[in-house]
């Protein structure tokens, strides 16, 4: 909640993150104000509210706050955001807010675990640690969310699920009337998987293997919701795999995997089921849609974000 | 590992025609209390291979009366839903591992999760 007025709301997105120098800059000076600034950029949302004034948000991973700024020409200005004035985005002065779900608490993993930031807690440094592009995932999810409930999905896996916060997100919107399989093909994210739903008080469950193959043949044709967050980043071919690099070399083109996953995606899913991918620019969004439309789901890309230098896509994926 | 969990899996060892379902050989078996959630229980028993479960339930010694046919009408059958509950949600397997039913293959279950990796000859 907002530490100026307690509400629990935060700011909505409608529009384009604001520039990463201005992102910087506020985030610099909610630190000079004495605000505890965990995880500054990776988290920060954005709403256009007016031609030249916007709405910056924060929020911490462990603790759920939100601070409303406008930035102006002059600088982050701070101002305490309740109700709004006026109605829809477009034109109107004030803050907007809608609930978020909050990103589920996951443990300490990647470069915090590393440096034992948190030295009671048990840590996973080799698994990924949530970042722009999950945080892209979580909002588009959460922008999905009315459509992915109605659908009623009973049948979900999250592939490469990592630290788990993804699905334990999925939990959270679905909550507990859904069958939550998750895979990894590195054994300590499938454990830090099983943390992250004793956190949260939730039941996930992680399988080691590779994509979904531990689940085929019995699952084809029978899954609601798949989530992948692949390994997208361009690398050699004979990194894809490799016991470091399996959470983000992606190899030529930084595709390999999503090929792979790709191919199989139309025998996995149920009629009527979706997929989510996150992939980068790199990867040729345009040509993996193509591709997919060719074997009979319906595709589009239902969210963009340019993070520093990666522009990042959500890419969705309907069974008829 | 969940019984569910275990309803799901397959061997892909190299050559196996028939890797459904593995054999539980558990060393350390739990319970843990989940909530009760008719509704899902109720949409999860059609997905289930009803026979697999009641093999891997009496493998690790918490068959729990499930009877050798999921009865009609079953989502207002309350006690079978909580009887399926039980055994669906609440048995985890820690430590153990799981067979291939056709080449002997053991996957290893470790920390309450399935491996299922195979070694470039496996596969």
């Amino acid at each position: 909640m907002c530490p100026q007025c307690a509400s629990p709301y935060i700011a909505c997105t409608f529009a384009p993150l604001p520039p990463y120098s201005l992102v910087s800059s506020f985030v610099s000076h909610l630190r000079g104000s004495g605000f505890g600034v965990e995880r500054e950029e990776r988290e920060v949302l954005a709403a256009q509210l007016w031609a030249c004034t916007f709405a910056v948000c924060c929020r911490d991973r462990y603790t759920i706050w939100t601070a409303m700024f406008v930035a102006t020409h002059n600088g982050p200005q701070f101002v305490c955001g309740q109700a709004p004035p006026g109605d829809g985005p477009m034109g109107q002065r004030g803050t907007y807010a809608i609930k978020m779900i909050p990103t589920p608490k996951f443990p300490p993993v990647g470069l915090a675990a590393e440096w034992g930031v948190h030295k009671t807690k048990k840590g996973f440094p080799t698994v990924y640690e949530p970042a722009e592009d999950t945080f892209l995932l979580l909002d588009t999810l959460q922008a999905e969310r009315d459509s992915i409930r109605a659908d009623k999905p009973l049948i979900f896996v999250e592939v490469g699920c990592g630290s788990g916060v993804v699905s334990a997100f999925v939990t959270a919107m679905l909550g507990p009337s859904a069958c939550y399989l998750c895979t990894d093909i590195h054994h300590l994210a499938a454990e830090c998987t099983l943390e992250t739903a004793t956190l949260n008080r939730i039941s996930l469950c992680p399988v080691i293997t590779d994509l979904v193959s531990a689940f085929l043949p019995r699952l084809e044709s029978a899954i609601d919701l798949i989530i992948f967050n692949p390994p997208y980043v361009v690398t050699s071919s004979k990194e894809v795999g490799g016991s470091v690099e399996t959470a983000w070399a992606g190899g030529k083109d930084g595709r390999e995997v999503i090929l792979r996953f790709l191919d199989k995606l139309p025998s996995l899913l149920a009629k009527g089921g979706r997929c989510y991918v996150v992939v980068l620019a790199q990867n040729g969004p345009e040509e993996l849609l193509t591709k997919t439309r060719r074997k009979g789901l319906l595709v589009s890309c239902v969210a963009s974000r340019r993070v520093g230098i990666e522009h990042l896509f959500v890419l969705r994926f309907l069974q008829q | 590992m969940k019984l569910l969990t275990h309803n799901m899996l397959t061997s892909h060892v190299k050559g196996v025609v028939s890797g459904y379902p593995l054999r539980i050989k558990a060393k350390e078996v739990q319970l843990n209390a989940v909530d009760f959630n008719a509704e899902f229980i109720s949409r999860m028993i059609p997905k289930l291979e009803w026979k697999a479960l009641r093999e891997a339930a009496e493998s690790v010694g918490h068959l729990n009366d499930l009877p050798l046919e999921v009865p009609s009408e079953h989502q207002d059958n309350e006690e079978f839903l909580q009887k399926v509950h039980h055994v669906l949600m609440e048995v985890e397997v820690e430590e153990g591992v799981l067979q291939c039913p056709e080449s002997g293959h053991e996957f290893p279950i470790s920390k309450g999760i399935p491996n299922m990796l195979l070694n470039e000859d496996d596969v």
